[in-house]
């Protein structure tokens, strides 16, 4: 026990022995995570936090080390988006409110339920939302990759659904310039909690606040995007700053996961400008899909350990390795898929170089 | 150039790894430090340093092999 130290935090603290293994696993993981991050433009949590759960780290120790992890990330990214015009900074402060505020209660309701119901009760909710979120955003993917091969996409869609956001006049009314929209600053708000407490929850708050400002509120994919960066720096340093309060940030984890995340981000966006974005999504989709069925197979194991349901410890152990075996495969066979298109690619430009040449 | 990218990468790299290794040596000082509101700020801090020192050394090293993203 460390002393002066709060007793919840005492209880994780030592959740994982550092030794050649985990590290290796862990920069091993940093590297999917940072590949998969660089090349689909995501904070790459869906995979980092389900990961750390897979090696016995705490659900919430994960998703606070995680927080912290993509807070010094998304400062790297941030920096570059506003050099590029990537940024909305008005609709970025304007939604901060409502963003600090769900990551508030995201942290308040992920500590409570430890506390209540410990480690088994904790890992079991953020499972939940995991499996709840990943489910349905992987069947959306798939839908719009079958839509693109069909030849059936309606752009038109989007600005439809904005315009009816667009048609809600509770003032205060804002304009975004660079984002080229106008809007109630309550919709912003919403929009702005959500995401928060998403990132709370499990660290995964861009795979809401993105679409939703696409869809919602009409504004362009890349400011989307450059403006959710720019949210999550404070999303992250807010979160990473309330779940350090109570020791649920292991500041090993994050530098280890560092080691392998930064060089595989590079990695990642060295291959967007290779590989086409049907592919891209189709990746997105696979990994995504595979990590919601890492946490809804670890579910039982968490229902058990409740005592709400009975599992032999065989079966426990099955459950536990058929999960790490899934997110693990789901995402080496993504890097895998991205690394093999870069290689087709590029043969393709020889290729057709080559018939070029007299 | 080359070699000032070069001096520059390396320096970098010596910065960060002084800065792994001192934060695996006193980790049990440093999460003692960080627990309570006036100093879990200093968590952020080390986060930044190391995001910064590390990212700029990764970029350098990739300038260096000509294969930096430009986006």
């Amino acid at each position: 026990m460390l002393e002066g130290v709060p007793a919840i935090a005492n209880e994780v603290i030592k959740f994982i022995d550092i030794n050649t293994s985990s590290v290796l696993v862990l920069i091993i993981l940093g590297f999917i995570g940072g590949t998969l991050s660089g090349f689909l433009g995501s904070g790459g949590a869906f995979i980092l936090t389900p990961g750390m759960m897979s090696l016995g780290v705490p659900g919430i120790l994960a998703v606070g080390s995680n927080l912290t992890h993509k807070f010094g990330k998304a400062l790297v990214g941030a920096r570059k988006h506003g050099e590029l015009g990537n940024i909305d900074a008005k609709l970025g402060l304007s939604m901060i409110i409502g963003l600090l505020s769900g990551v508030q209660a995201a942290v308040y309701i992920n500590e409570m339920i430890f506390k209540s119901l410990g480690k088994a009760g904790s890992d079991l909710y953020i499972s939940i939302i995991f499996v709840s979120v990943l489910s349905v955003l992987a069947l959306f993917i798939l839908k719009d990759v079958r839509k693109t091969k069909l030849g059936n996409v309606k752009e038109t869609a989007r600005t439809k659904i904005a315009e009816r956001f667009q048609k809600i006049r509770i003032p205060p009314i804002i304009n975004f310039k660079v984002a080229n929209t106008t809007v109630s600053l309550w919709v912003v708000l919403f929009i702005g909690l959500a995401t928060g407490y998403l990132a709370g929850t499990i660290g995964v708050g861009g795979f809401i606040g993105v679409p939703a400002m696409i869809y919602m509120l009409g504004v362009p994919t890349t400011i989307a995007a450059g403006t959710e960066l720019f949210l999550a720096v404070f999303s992250g340093a807010f979160g990473a700053f309330s779940y350090a309060l109570n020791g649920f940030v292991d500041i090993r984890l994050v530098l280890l996961l560092y080691l392998g995340s930064i060089v595989g981000v590079q990695v990642g966006a060295i291959a967007t400008k290779i590989v086409n974005g049907t592919q891209i999504r189709l990746v997105l989709a696979i990994v995504i899909g595979l990590s919601a069925l890492n946490r809804a197979i670890a579910i039982p194991t968490y229902l058990s350990d409740l005592n709400y349901l009975t599992i032999n410890s065989n079966l426990a152990y099955l459950l536990s390795v058929a999960s790490s075996f899934l997110l693990f495969t789901g995402a080496i066979s993504g890097v895998i898929i991205i690394f093999i298109s870069m290689k087709q690619s590029q043969m393709m430009k020889y290729t057709t170089i080559g018939r070029t040449l007299p | 150039m080359e070699a000032k990218n070069v001096a520059i990468s390396i320096l970098l790299g010596v910065a960060t790894f002084t800065v792994y290794v001192a934060v695996f040596s006193y980790i049990n000082l440093i999460n003692k430090i960080l627990l309570g509101k006036p100093t879990a700020i200093g968590l952020v801090g080390i986060v930044v340093i190391v995001a910064f020192l590390y990212g700029v050394t990764v970029s350098h090293v990739l300038r260096l092999i000509n294969i930096e993203p430009k986006h």
